[in-house]
């Protein structure tokens, strides 16, 4: 078994070299044979080369395969320069620099931030500076110093041995190096549509044409000046075209053309670099491919960067519209006029359009807005009127009529689009709630029904076992009496439970009633300390009135009136101390009528006062001195006064007493019909 | 002119036998004749044959509810037009169609069982039938 394993990865192992050794084998044979080639141009001293193309090959070689290939090239430029003549030590030495230049090249640039996910102008300056211009430095030197030590170069001809090498080294990095990272990086992108296709195919033929032209005698029908200077000129509009429509790989490879035909040209002695001396026009000729080189290379750089930018910019801006178009809620923009600028889908499927008969389209024309109630809205009253108007978001239910599907129940966001500060349109996001209404209907019902059912067997103990407290005890002893008596007072907590429950459901379903009329609060009030009375009168406790004389007939529902002063009433009374008395005001304050109870209770301490409207919170206090309240109260209290548009807040001192504060507002209770906060018929 | 000593014909409509049984055997204490109706059709029959002169009737029934009965009794004669009916339910007066009815259909009263003591109860119907 760990045989088997052992040779699986030595197999495994042999593999990755054999692949690794292939790679290295062939780069060293292109290297090679482009050296070689490279070569049978006129060298300067023999060695320097005009374009030393393998300086790219070396470059785009390291690139692409690793740092680990360097071998390929030492291999390779000792074996070029060994063969061509150089003493084993200067080749060597040489090959060490060529090696170099391409390592430390990449190093750079990969240190500086290139990267191959992302072109750009930034990764084509960082190859011009340490990929062409520095690093070609250090193989020049170490190179021609070779040279030199090995006595094959004088110290007379160092320096322009030394320029042509670099030069040539450089020119080979801009021109072969460029081209190979270029496709290499850029291939995947190729266009390959037949309208470019042809665009491409016309380009190179007319730019193959225009070098003849200029730099060979092949097409001499000129009739201006043989080799005018001028002409070389021809050569930018056509690199700019490469750059603009071709990229970066369309405008090496247009460069390399150009630096081929051209050098053939000149090396032939024709064209513009073709008269006079040869290695003076050479010179001349690798700067000005220098310069082209660069420049269509910064601009294809910058060209493409710009076309990435806008094609992120577009694909963002499809994302988002996909994502509104996507939202599972209707989504509908509509500018001032009212004029439908986009619908989603789900806004489409709900009002039953297409988009091409919904955009550009009055919004009016294709749902009618209805209020809760089924009647159809007037323009003022409309959410999108309504959210011009005021510049704010208004929420509310609505029915949709649209029309060319069923009417149905939203709820509904319309929000005001404002853009550099104006207001430019509304945006509506709604949400069919048929389900949702008919779920609350459920719910209430189930309520109602269930508290129907709870106080059925309640009211009947409740009956039976009264009757047996009165005339139909009258046999039972003392002790079936108490007996009774507390089945009679546990069924009375278990009846004001149900209802405190109810009240809580009914609240949090929203389904609270308030029916204002006019009515004397004072009378309430009365009739409220009057029941309370044989409950104070139980602790001793005495209640003491105190009515502004000009308290108005009030609009208020009475029931809710006696819901509130019932329970403040009640917890006065439980919290206080025996032999005490309790306050209660009620005076006119103009806008409202303010309700003071105030006791010489137990207090609420500091720490629990935030709390105490919480639903089935429960101080310390409160629960040593009666361990059977529900701490339903004051959270149903407050509940119904800030519904009714009221409000209530207190004072309260630990052992010293509590005071409650219930402001109503004198206009009178706000209304609420059954089902407000969803859409009932 | 009617004879105070008289005694007062109820009409008392409840499916609960429990509650049935303790409402009558109450009433016949403080001296009424009373009647009994088990579902809103036999109660709606009742009330027309026997002409009681106040009805306590229970809202959820089997047949038809209370409402429906009071509706129809008001519907259907002078005698229907005016008995009056006090509605004697545990149902939280929550549906708005409770309300409209009262209101619509005087004299009606609306009394929630477990919030009344059967005295109260007999007071509030001795209430009503002295018109106040």
């Amino acid at each position: 078994m760990k045989k088997d394993a052992n040779q699986f990865s030595k197999g495994f192992i042999s593999k990755i070299n054999l692949v690794y050794f292939v790679k290295l084998v062939l780069l060293f044979t292109i290297y090679y044979v482009t050296a070689k080639l490279g070569l049978k141009f006129d060298a300067v001293s023999g060695f320097a080369t005009l374009v030393w193309p393998p300086t790219g090959i070396a470059i785009a070689g390291i690139l692409f395969l690793g740092y680990k290939f360097w071998p390929a090239i030492f291999i390779g430029a000792f074996f070029v320069n060994f063969s061509t003549g150089a003493p084993v030590l200067v080749a060597l030495g040489i090959g060490l620099g060529n090696m170099l230049e391409a390592v430390i090249g990449i190093f750079l640039i990969r240190k500086f931030g290139f990267t191959e996910e992302k072109e750009g102008l930034k990764n084509t300056l960082l190859f011009i500076f340490f990929c062409v211009l520095i690093n070609t430095i250090l193989a020049a030197t170490i190179g021609v110093t070779s040279l030199w030590l090995g006595g094959i170069v004088s110290y007379a001809t160092y320096t322009s041995t030394w320029l042509a090498w670099w030069v040539g080294d450089a020119l080979g990095a801009l021109i072969v190096g460029n081209l190979i990272i270029s496709f290499g990086t850029g291939l995947s992108k190729l266009n390959l549509e037949l309208t470019k296709i042809t665009e491409e195919v016309l380009f190179f033929c007319i730019l193959v044409i225009s070098n003849l032209f200029i730099f060979t005698d092949f097409l001499s029908m000129k009739t201006i000046g043989l080799n005018n200077p001028i002409l070389v000129y021809i050569i930018f509009p056509l690199l700019i075209w490469a750059s603009l429509r071709f990229g970066r790989s369309g405008a090496a490879l247009a460069v390399f053309v150009t630096s081929i035909i051209s050098i053939w040209g000149t090396v032939l002695r024709q064209g513009p670099f073709g008269i006079g001396e040869l290695s003076h026009n050479l010179l001349l000729l690798q700067g000005y491919i220098g310069v082209i080189a660069g420049t269509s290379m910064i601009l294809s750089a910058v060209i493409e960067e710009r076309s990435e930018t806008e094609s992120e910019l577009i694909n963002e801006r499809n994302k988002d519209e996909a994502i509104l178009e996507s939202i599972g809620e209707g989504v509908v923009v509509i500018d001032t006029n009212g004029i439908i600028l986009m619908i989603n889908r789900a806004a489409q499927i709900m009002l039953g359009v297409e988009p091409n008969n919904a955009i550009g389209h009055y919004y009016g024309k294709i749902v009618h807005i209805e209020d809760k109630k089924g009647v159809p809205l007037p323009v003022e009253k409309r959410p999108f009127t309504l959210a011009l108007s005021s510049n704010k978001v208004i929420t509310d239910n609505y029915y949709f009529r649209p029309h060319n599907n069923k009417k149905f129940p939203v709820t509904m966001n319309t929000a005001p689009i404002i853009f550099e500060q104006k207001v430019v349109g509304v945006i509506d996001v709604f949400r069919d709630i048929t389900h949702e209404i008919e779920v609350d209907k459920a719910k209430s019902e189930f309520v109602s029904l269930a508290s129907h059912q709870l106080r059925t067997p309640l009211t009947t103990i409740k009956w039976y076992s009264h009757a047996l407290l009165g005339e139909d005890g009258e046999n039972l002893s003392q002790k079936q009496l108490e007996y009774v008596q507390e089945m009679y007072h546990n069924n009375e907590r278990m009846i004001e439970l149900v209802n405190s429950l109810l009240n809580v459901s009914r609240i949090e379903l929203g389904r609270f009633l308030i029916n204002p009329v006019s009515i004397d609060v004072r009378e309430i009030a009365n009739e409220i300390i009057h029941d309370m009375k044989p409950y104070a009168e139980s602790k001793n406790i005495t209640i003491q009135k105190q009515y502004d004389p000009n308290i108005p007939p009030a609009l208020a529902d009475p029931n809710l009136m006696k819901i509130i002063l019932q329970n403040l009433l009640t917890n006065s009374i439980k919290y206080s101390e025996k032999h005490t008395a309790i306050h209660f005001r009620i005076k006119n304050k103009d806008e409202e009528i303010l309700f003071i109870i105030s006791d010489m209770g137990c207090g609420i301490s500091k720490d629990q006062q935030d709390k105490i409207f919480t639903k089935m919170f429960r101080t310390e206090n409160a629960r040593t001195i009666d361990p059977e309240g529900s701490g339903l109260g004051l959270y149903i209290v407050k509940s119904i006064v800030e519904q009714s548009g009221g409000r209530i807040w207190f004072t309260s001192e630990v052992n010293k007493g509590s005071t409650f504060y219930v402001a109503l507002p004198l206009r009178g209770m706000r209304k609420r019909g059954p089902g407000s906060r969803l859409i009932y018929k | 002119m009617e004879i105070p000593k008289e005694k007062k014909k109820i009409l008392i409509v409840e499916d609960e036998l429990s509650m049935l049984k303790i409402l009558v055997d109450t009433f016949k204490k403080e001296n009424f004749l009373t009647l009994e109706a088990r579902d809103g059709e036999s109660a709606f029959s009742r009330a027309l044959l026997e002409k009681p002169d106040i009805i306590l009737l229970d809202i959820l029934l089997p047949k038809i509810d209370g409402l429906a009965v009071l509706k129809k009794l008001r519907a259907e004669n002078e005698y229907g037009k005016s008995v009056p009916v006090i509605f004697l339910t545990n149902l939280s007066p929550d549906r708005e169609e409770i309300n409209k009815v009262i209101t619509e259909n005087n004299p009606a009263y609306y009394l929630v069982k477990t919030n009344w003591n059967m005295e109260d109860v007999v007071e509030k119907v001795r209430k009503c039938l002295s018109g106040v």
